[in-house]
C-alpha cells in the first residue's frame, strides 16, 4: 500500500542542514498496524509527516498505492490526504471552540458530505467510542482521554484508509492511553492500516509490526 | 454551501472575538465618517464664507477685533478669523464670546466712527442681550446709555437690504450689511447647532460701539481692512488718530493685501485639516485592518487543524471570505444605524448620513469597508494557507 524509496529529508536553518531522514526505504501494506519506535527528534514525527502529506520528501519516492505522491502538485496532495489519511495528534488538536460533535463533523464538512449523513455517522462513532454523552460539550470541559477518544473519532468518521497517530497516549496516564490503544485495536480490526508513532515500548507491542528510526534512519525489528 | 457553513461554524464558535472586532471596526467606520464630515464641512463653509466676505468687500471696510491670543502663527490673518467663528460655535454654550466685524463706508470714502452703521450681533452672549432687548429689558450694555444697537433678537431677524435705513431706539441706522436667515436668534435653543456657523460672523457694528464696546470684552486692538486703495492714506491717519485718542491697538491693511492673505491662509487651513484628516483616517484602517488581520493569524492552530483535516486551501480561504463578509455587513448596519442616530440627534456631522450628503458618498464609504475586509482577510488568508499544515500545527505537539 505505501512504499517509500530511497526517502531523505533534509532541514535548512540557519545555513545548518539538519538531515530528519536518511535513504529511507519503507514498505507498509494495506491493513497493517505499525508502530514506528524512536526517541525524541530521531524523526519519527518527520516521518509520520511525511507519510501523512503533511511534509514532502527532499528526495526519493513516496507511493501511496499506484500514487506517486512525490509528484502530485500542492492542491492535488492536499486533496490526496483528505481522500485517504487521517491523524490524530498526541495533543488531541482539537477546536477548543467548538463541540465535540463539530470536531468530529470536520472532515465530514471538508469532504462536503450531507448534513443528514454528517449527523448520522457522527453518532455512529461517538457511540462506538463511548462519547455519546459528551457530544455537545467543549474540549476543555472533558477529560484527557474523552479529548483523544474525540480525536480518534474525528480521525475514523471519514473512513479513510490510513490512520496515522503521532503519540496518541502521549499526553495520557497509563490506564487511559490503554484503553485508547484498545480502541485503536478494534479500529485496525475493523481492516484500517494505522501507523502509530511512539517512544513507549509498551504502546508500540499493540501494533503488528515495529520499526525503530535512529537519527533518520530506519530498522525493521519484527515482532514475534 | 459548505463554505459559509465553515464560517458560520467559525463565527459561532469565535462570537465573542467577532462581536468585539465588529464593535471596534464599527467605531473606528463612524469615527471615520465623522471626520470626514467636518473636514468636508469645513472645506465647503470655508469656501462659502471666503466668497462671501470677498464680495462683501467689494463695497465695504471691515474691522476684525484682536484678540489677546493672536501669537499662535496659526491662527494668523485668515486662520485667526476661522478660529474666532469656531470659539462662536463653541461658546453658544458658555454665551461669554463676543464677535465683531465693522462695516463702514459713505460716499465721502471711509468715516471710522460714523453712526451710518448697524449692530446685527448674534453670538450668544450679544444673543442674550438681543433677548433681553427684544424682551424689552435692559442688559449691561444698553442700560449704561452707551447703547449698541443689538439687532439679533427674533423681532429684527430678517434681511435688512444694504443701502436702507431704519430706526431703533430713536437712532436711524443705514445697513451696510446683511444678516442671513438661518443666523436667526431662538429664545428656547439659542443659535442652533444646524445653523450655518459662519453666518453668526455677520456682525456690524459702528466703530465708536466697538471702541466701546473692547474693553468690556477683553479686545485689545482692532484689525481694520481698507477696500479702497485710492483712499488707504488717508483712512489709516484718520483710524491712527482715533486708535490714539482711544488708546487702542489699529492695524490696518488694503482688502487686496487681506485678500491675498485670505487666499494664502485658506490653503494653510486647507493643508493641516488634511494632514489631521489622513491621520485620524489612518488610525481607523489600521485599528479596521489590524482587528481583522489578529483575528485570522491568531486562528493559525485551528486553520492548520482544518487544513490537516481535509479542508483544501480554497475553503479556508474562501471561508475566512465569507467570515469576513459577515462581520462587514454587520459592521455597516451597525455603523449605519449609529450614524443615522447621531446625525438625527445633531451630535455629530457624518458623513454619507447627513442631510446634505449625497448617495454616493454612503455607496463610497461602503466599498471601503468592504475593500478594507476583503484586503486584510486575504493578506492574512493567503499568507495562513500557503503554509505547510505542519508549519500550522506547530503549537498542537
Amino acid at each position: 500500500m505505501i512504499h517509500i524509496i530511497n526517502g531523505n529529508k533534509t532541514y535548512n536553518s540557519y545555513e545548518v542542514k539538519k538531515e530528519a531522514l536518511r535513504d529511507v526505504d519503507f514498505h507498509i501494506g494495506a491493513g497493517e498496524f505499525v508502530a514506528i519506535m524512536g526517541t525524541s527528534g530521531s524523526g519519527k514525527s518527520t516521518l509520520l509527516h511525511i507519510l501523512g502529506c503533511m511534509d514532502r520528501l527532499s528526495s526519493g519516492q513516496y507511493l501511496f498505492g499506484e500514487t506517486d505522491i512525490s509528484k502530485l502538485g500542492v492542491n492535488e496532495w492536499h486533496d490526496f490526504r483528505r481522500e485517504h489519511i487521517s491523524f490524530v495528534f498526541q495533543n488531541f488538536a482539537l477546536i477548543n471552540q467548538y463541540t465535540v460533535r463539530e470536531n468530529i463533523m470536520i472532515p465530514l464538512k471538508a469532504n462536503h458530505v450531507a448534513k443528514t449523513e454528517r449527523v448520522r455517522r457522527v453518532n455512529q462513532v461517538a457511540k462506538m467510542l463511548g462519547i455519546e454523552d459528551i457530544l455537545n460539550k467543549l474540549p476543555p470541559h472533558i477529560s484527557g482521554g474523552q479529548q483523544q477518544r474525540t480525536a480518534i473519532a474525528r480521525a475514523i468518521v471519514g473512513d479513510n484508509e490510513l490512520l496515522l497517530c503521532d503519540e496518541p497516549t502521549g499526553a495520557l496516564d497509563k490506564k487511559t492511553g490503554i484503553e485508547v490503544m484498545e480502541i485503536l485495536r478494534e479500529i485496525h480490526k475493523g481492516g484500517k492500516t494505522i501507523v502509530v508513532v511512539t517512544h513507549d515500548a509498551e504502546i508500540a507491542e499493540y501494533a503488528d509490526r515495529i520499526v525503530r528510526i535512529e537519527d533518520g534512519v530506519l530498522f525493521e525489528n519484527p515482532m514475534q | 454551501m459548505s463554505v459559509f457553513s465553515i464560517a458560520w461554524d467559525s463565527i459561532c464558535a469565535h462570537r465573542h472575538s467577532f462581536f468585539v472586532a465588529v464593535l471596534m471596526c464599527t467605531f473606528a467606520a463612524f469615527l471615520s465618517s465623522v471626520v470626514i464630515a467636518n473636514a468636508v464641512s469645513f472645506s465647503e463653509k470655508e469656501k462659502k464664507y471666503s466668497d462671501s466676505v470677498i464680495s462683501d468687500h467689494e463695497k465695504t471696510l471691515l474691522v476684525k477685533p484682536l484678540y489677546p491670543d493672536t501669537s499662535s502663527s496659526f491662527f494668523d490673518g485668515w486662520s485667526r478669523f476661522l478660529f474666532e467663528m469656531n470659539r462662536v460655535n463653541e461658546c453658544e454654550q458658555s454665551g461669554s464670546f463676543f464677535r465683531s466685524v465693522i462695516y463702514s463706508e459713505d460716499e465721502n470714502g471711509i468715516k471710522p466712527g460714523t453712526e451710518k452703521m448697524v449692530l446685527l450681533c448674534i453670538d450668544e452672549g450679544i444673543c442674550n442681550l438681543g433677548k433681553a432687548f427684544a424682551n424689552g429689558e435692559n442688559s449691561k450694555l444698553v442700560s449704561d446709555g452707551k447703547s449698541i444697537p443689538i439687532l439679533a433678537g427674533h423681532t429684527y431677524a430678517k434681511e435688512y437690504p444694504v443701502g436702507s435705513s431704519f430706526t431703533c431706539r430713536g437712532e436711524t441706522y443705514v445697513v451696510v450689511g446683511s444678516l442671513p436667515k438661518d443666523a436667526e436668534w431662538i429664545p428656547e435653543e439659542g443659535i442652533s447647532n444646524n445653523k450655518d456657523a459662519y453666518s453668526v460672523e455677520r456682525c456690524f457694528v459702528t466703530f465708536t460701539d466697538y471702541l466701546e464696546a473692547h474693553p468690556y470684552y477683553g479686545l485689545n486692538g482692532a484689525y481694520v481692512i481698507l477696500q479702497d486703495n485710492a483712499n488707504v492714506e488717508n483712512a489709516k491717519k484718520l483710524l491712527k488718530e482715533h486708535a490714539k485718542t482711544c488708546g487702542i491697538d489699529i492695524s490696518v491693511q488694503t482688502i487686496d493685501s487681506y485678500l491675498s492673505g485670505v487666499i494664502r491662509a485658506k490653503q494653510n487651513s486647507e493643508r493641516d485639516f488634511l494632514k489631521e484628516l489622513s491621520v485620524i483616517f489612518l488610525v481607523c484602517i489600521i485599528t479596521v485592518s489590524a482587528g481583522n488581520i489578529a483575528t485570522i493569524l491568531l486562528r493559525k492552530r485551528e486553520i492548520g487543524i482544518l487544513y490537516s483535516c481535509g479542508y483544501s486551501r480554497r475553503d479556508i480561504l474562501m471561508s475566512l471570505i465569507a467570515e469576513a463578509g459577515f462581520k462587514a455587513v454587520i459592521c455597516i448596519v451597525l455603523w449605519y444605524m449609529v450614524s443615522l442616530l447621531s446625525a438625527r440627534r445633531g451630535w455629530y456631522d457624518v458623513w454619507a448620513i447627513a442631510s446634505d450628503s449625497k448617495g454616493i458618498f454612503l455607496i463610497l464609504l461602503i466599498c471601503l469597508v468592504v475593500a478594507l475586509f476583503a484586503v486584510t482577510t486575504l493578506y492574512s488568508g493567503i499568507y495562513l494557507v500557503r503554509k505547510k499544515p505542519i508549519e500550522m500545527l506547530e503549537d498542537c505537539g
